[in-house]
C-alpha cells in the first residue's frame, strides 16, 4: 500500500521528507511512521512523539489506528496555542 | 537554610512597589494609596488585582464612557523581578463591546517599567476637557498636552512622545485614532508592536481623551529571594530543553503563527467563517501564510519581550509588492488565521497590510477580520449589494476588496464607520445579516474551534471576559486529545475549574500565555512565593484562582448579567455539525460542559449565581458576599 505522507511538524520530525511511502495492507500508523523513520534515517522519541497528531485522509487517526485505502497521511503537530 | 536576597522586614512589601496610582483626567488631580499586604496576598496582580480594584472603585452600572468609569493598568510581581516570562501586565476596565467586565493583557516592557516608574497599579477615571497624556516620571505625575498627537498613529505617536520626552526608552501605552474613534474593537498599543486588544479598552482610553501613558523611572523592585528566582529560571531553562524543546523551537523561530497549517488540518483554526474546512484551501494557499513562509519574505530580526527566552516577536519589512511596509510586527497565528483562512486568503502582502493598519489606527486585528468574515459570508449570499458596502468587491479571497475594507473599517470611512463597532452592532444597525454572526456575548471569536477542542464552548461563553482563547479552562490542548475523550461531556468539571485556577494565576502573577507550555507545572505559584515571600498552601493556591474568576464575574453580576445572558453562536459549537473535516459530525454539549463547570464551583445552575458558602469557602471576597447577600 503506497500511501503520501505530509510532515506538518518540523521542528518535531527535522528533515523528514513529504513523500510516497510504502508499508504491508493492515498496517498501522505507528508502522507507517517507523518507515518514515528508517527511510530518513531519522528517529524520534517517545518525549517527542507526543506532540504528534496524524490525519488520514483529513480523519484524525491514532498511532494504532490499521490503515485501510488510506491516499494520505499528515503528520501533525498537537495545537499549542497561539 | 537558603540566603534571601533580604531579610522579611514586617510590613515590608516584596515584589510590589506597594503604591497604588488613582488619577482623575476630569480635575487633573492624582492620589496616591498604599497596596496592602491583604490585598497583595489575596489578589497577587494583574487581572485579578485589577479586578478587585475596579469591583470596588467603580460603581455599579456605570455606563462604560460616563466619567466615573474607570481603566486600569495593572502590573504583576514577575514584572521587573527576574522570572522568565514574567513581563506580562493587565488592562482592565468595562468593556463597550460586551457591558461586563474587561481585560486584556500584553506583554513588551510596560509592566516591568510601571514598577519602575514607582507604582503598581495606575487608573484613571474622569474625562480630560481637551486630549492628553499623563507622563509618570518616577513617581511624579504630569498631564501634558496631546492635541497635536490626537489622530496620530501607534508608531508615529510612540516616536513624537520619546523625541518630545527626549528619551526613546520611555515604555508608552496608546490608543490610535479607533480608540479616539470609540471603536468597539479598539486597543491599546505598547512597544510600537505589541497589542492588548481584545474588548475595546483602547475606546475607553479615547473616551477620556487619554492619547497615551507614558512611564519611566528609576525604582527597583526586590525580589524576597533572588537565589531562589535565579534557581528557578534555571529550572525552566532545563525544562525547555526537554520534551518541549520542538514547540519551543518552533515559537523561537517562527512565532506564533507557525501553528498555522496544522491548525488548519486538524480543524483548530478557522476556515470561511467557520463554515469551512481544510479541503476548501489547497495545500499551497495552506502553507503560503505560515510564518515559516512569511519569514522567508520579510523578517528583519526577532525579538523578545521583557525577561523572555522564547522570543517569539519579529519584525518584518515589506520590501515589494502593492503594499509596502518600512516596518511592522510579524503577525500572530491570530492575525494570520482571520486575515487568510477566515477570509479564504492566501495573499501573505495582503495579510500584513491589514494586520499593519490595524496596530497602527490601534484595532483588534481578531475582531475586525471576523467582522470582515461577516460582511464576507453575507455579501457572497446576497444579503449586501455591492453599492451598500462601498462598492468593493468582497468576495471570499479577494485579497483587494479585504485590504480596501480593513483599511474603510482603521479610518472609519464610509461603511467602515458602521464596522467599527463590530459585527454584532454592525448587523443590528443593518437589521440583516444575523445568521451569519459568530460571537460569544457580543464579542467576535478567535481562531481556536470549540468544535475541535469542545471546552472552548465554556469559555468562550461563560468566562467574565467572554471570547477569549487565552482564558482558562479545558484548554485548547485538549483538543489534542483522542475523539473519545474530548467529546465525553461528562465529569469535565474538576478539569475544567483545574484549567482556569491555573490561568488566573498564571496571569495574576504577571506570565505569558506562552508559559502554558514554556514553564514546568506548578512553578508560577513557586515564583510567587519566590518573589513575594508569600507562602500558599495548594488550597490557598486553587482559591488564588478560583477568587480571580469569581471576582470578575461578580463584576458582571453587580451589572445584571445572569447565566442567561452569556451567548454563544450555534454555529461555532456544531449546530449543525460540519458535514466533512475532522471535526464533521460534532455538536458540542455546551450545555452539559457549563452545568459541570458551575456545579464544581458550587454555583447556582440556573443563573450563574455563586451560593454563599461557596463565597465563604474561597475567602477574600467580603464585598461581593455583601453585594450578592445583602440580608445575610
Amino acid at each position: 500500500m503506497k500511501i503520501k505522507v505530509s510532515f506538518v511538524c518540523q521542528e518535531v520530525v527535522g528533515n523528514m521528507k513529504d513523500g510516497i511511502y510504502e508499508v504491508p495492507e493492515g498496517s498501522t500508523i505507528s508502522d507507517l511512521f517507523a518507515v518514515c523513520e528508517k527511510e530518513n534515517n531519522i528517529f524520534i522519541n517517545d518525549e517527542y512523539r507526543k506532540w504528534l497528531l496524524f490525519l488520514a485522509d483529513g480523519k484524525p487517526v491514532k498511532w494504532d489506528t490499521v490503515l485501510h485505502n488510506v491516499d494520505t497521511v499528515h503528520v501533525i503537530r498537537a495545537a499549542v496555542g497561539g | 537554610m537558603r540566603k534571601k536576597s533580604q531579610e522579611r522586614v514586617v510590613g515590608a512589601m516584596y515584589g510590589y512597589v506597594g503604591k497604588l496610582l488613582f488619577v482623575d483626567l476630569t480635575n487633573r488631580t492624582f492620589e496616591v494609596r498604599d497596596l496592602d499586604e491583604k490585598t497583595a496576598r489575596d489578589y497577587v496582580g494583574g487581572l485579578s488585582l485589577g479586578a478587585k480594584i475596579l469591583y470596588d472603585e467603580m460603581p455599579a452600572k456605570t455606563p462604560v464612557f460616563a466619567p466615573e468609569s474607570m481603566i486600569g493598568f495593572v502590573s504583576s510581581p514577575a514584572n521587573g523581578t527576574g522570572p522568565f516570562m514574567g513581563g506580562r501586565f493587565t488592562v482592565v476596565s468595562k468593556s463597550p463591546v460586551t457591558g461586563g467586565f474587561n481585560d486584556a493583557s500584553a506583554g513588551g516592557n510596560f509592566g516591568p517599567l510601571m514598577k519602575r516608574a514607582g507604582y503598581d497599579a495606575i487608573f484613571f477615571k474622569g474625562i480630560s476637557e481637551k486630549p492628553v497624556y499623563v507622563f509618570i516620571d518616577d513617581g511624579k505625575v504630569e498631564f501634558r498636552d496631546a492635541t497635536h498627537l490626537w489622530g496620530k498613529t501607534t508608531m508615529a505617536l510612540e516616536r513624537a512622545i520619546k523625541e518630545e520626552l527626549g528619551d526613546p526608552k520611555v515604555a508608552i501605552a496608546s490608543i490610535g485614532p479607533g480608540g479616539e474613534n470609540l471603536s468597539n474593537m479598539a486597543g491599546i498599543m505598547h512597544d510600537e508592536h505589541r497589542a492588548a486588544a481584545r474588548g475595546g479598552s483602547g475606546a475607553v482610553m479615547g473616551s477620556k481623551k487619554l492619547k497615551a501613558v507614558v512611564v519611566r523611572g528609576n525604582h527597583r523592585v526586590q525580589p524576597y529571594d533572588r537565589e531562589a528566582v535565579l534557581a528557578l529560571n534555571k529550572e525552566v531553562a532545563e525544562w525547555q530543553k526537554g520534551p518541549v524543546a520542538p514547540v519551543f523551537e518552533l515559537f523561537t523561530n517562527h512565532g506564533t503563527g507557525g501553528t498555522y497549517e496544522s491548525g488548519i488540518l486538524n480543524g483548530d483554526t478557522s476556515v470561511k467563517n467557520w463554515l469551512g474546512t481544510a479541503a476548501d484551501l489547497t495545500e499551497e494557499q495552506r502553507k503560503k501564510p505560515t510564518s515559516q513562509e512569511q519569514d522567508k519574505l520579510f523578517k528583519v530580526r526577532k525579538y523578545a519581550c521583557h525577561a523572555c527566552p522564547v522570543g517569539c516577536g519579529a519584525i518584518y519589512s515589506v520590501k515589494d509588492g502593492k503594499w509596502p511596509i518600512e516596518e511592522t510586527g510579524r503577525p500572530e497565528y491570530e492575525t494570520d488565521g482571520m486575515f487568510g483562512s477566515m477570509l479564504l486568503n492566501d495573499d501573505v502582502y495582503a495579510i500584513n497590510q491589514c494586520n499593519f493598519l490595524c496596530n497602527e489606527y490601534g484595532l483588534d486585528t481578531i475582531s475586525v477580520g471576523a467582522t470582515i468574515a461577516w460582511l464576507m459570508e453575507c455579501y457572497n449570499n446576497g444579503v449586501f449589494t455591492k453599492e451598500e458596502i462601498d462598492g468593493i468587491d468582497l468576495t471570499w479571497g479577494n485579497a483587494d476588496a479585504i485590504v480596501a475594507m480593513t483599511e474603510k473599517i482603521c479610518k472609519g470611512e464610509g461603511i467602515g464607520k458602521i464596522l467599527q463597532a463590530g459585527s454584532v452592532a454592525a448587523a443590528k444597525h443593518f437589521n440583516k445579516g444575523f445568521e451569519a454572526l459568530v460571537h460569544a456575548s457580543g464579542i467576535e471569536i478567535p481562531q481556536h474551534d470549540p468544535r475541535w477542542s469542545p471546552g472552548l464552548a465554556r469559555t468562550y461563553q461563560y468566562d467574565p471576559t467572554p471570547g477569549r482563547h487565552v482564558k482558562g479552562g479545558l484548554s485548547i490542548h485538549y483538543g489534542n486529545q483522542p475523539p473519545e475523550v474530548r467529546y465525553d461531556y461528562t465529569n469535565t468539571g474538576e478539569r475544567d475549574v483545574n484549567g482556569v485556577v491555573y490561568s488566573e494565576a498564571l496571569y495574576a502573577t504577571g506570565f505569558c500565555t506562552m508559559s502554558d507550555f514554556g514553564l514546568p507545572p506548578e512553578i508560577h505559584i513557586k515564583f510567587l512565593t519566590a518573589v513575594t515571600g508569600f507562602e500558599y498552601t495548594p488550597e490557598e493556591a486553587r482559591n488564588l484562582g478560583i477568587r480571580s474568576y469569581t471576582i470578575r464575574h461578580a463584576f458582571n453580576l453587580r451589572e445584571g448579567f445572569r447565566r442567561k445572558d452569556f451567548t454563544i453562536s450555534d454555529r461555532i459549537i456544531g449546530i449543525p455539525p460540519l458535514k466533512e473535516g475532522p471535526t464533521a459530525g460534532v455538536t458540542v454539549d455546551a450545555k452539559m460542559i457549563a452545568d459541570n463547570f458551575f456545579r464544581e464551583l458550587g454555583w447556582n445552575l440556573d443563573d450563574a449565581v455563586p451560593t454563599k458558602e461557596s463565597l465563604e469557602r474561597v475567602g477574600g471576597l467580603e464585598n461581593v458576599i455583601k453585594d450578592l447577600y445583602p440580608n445575610g
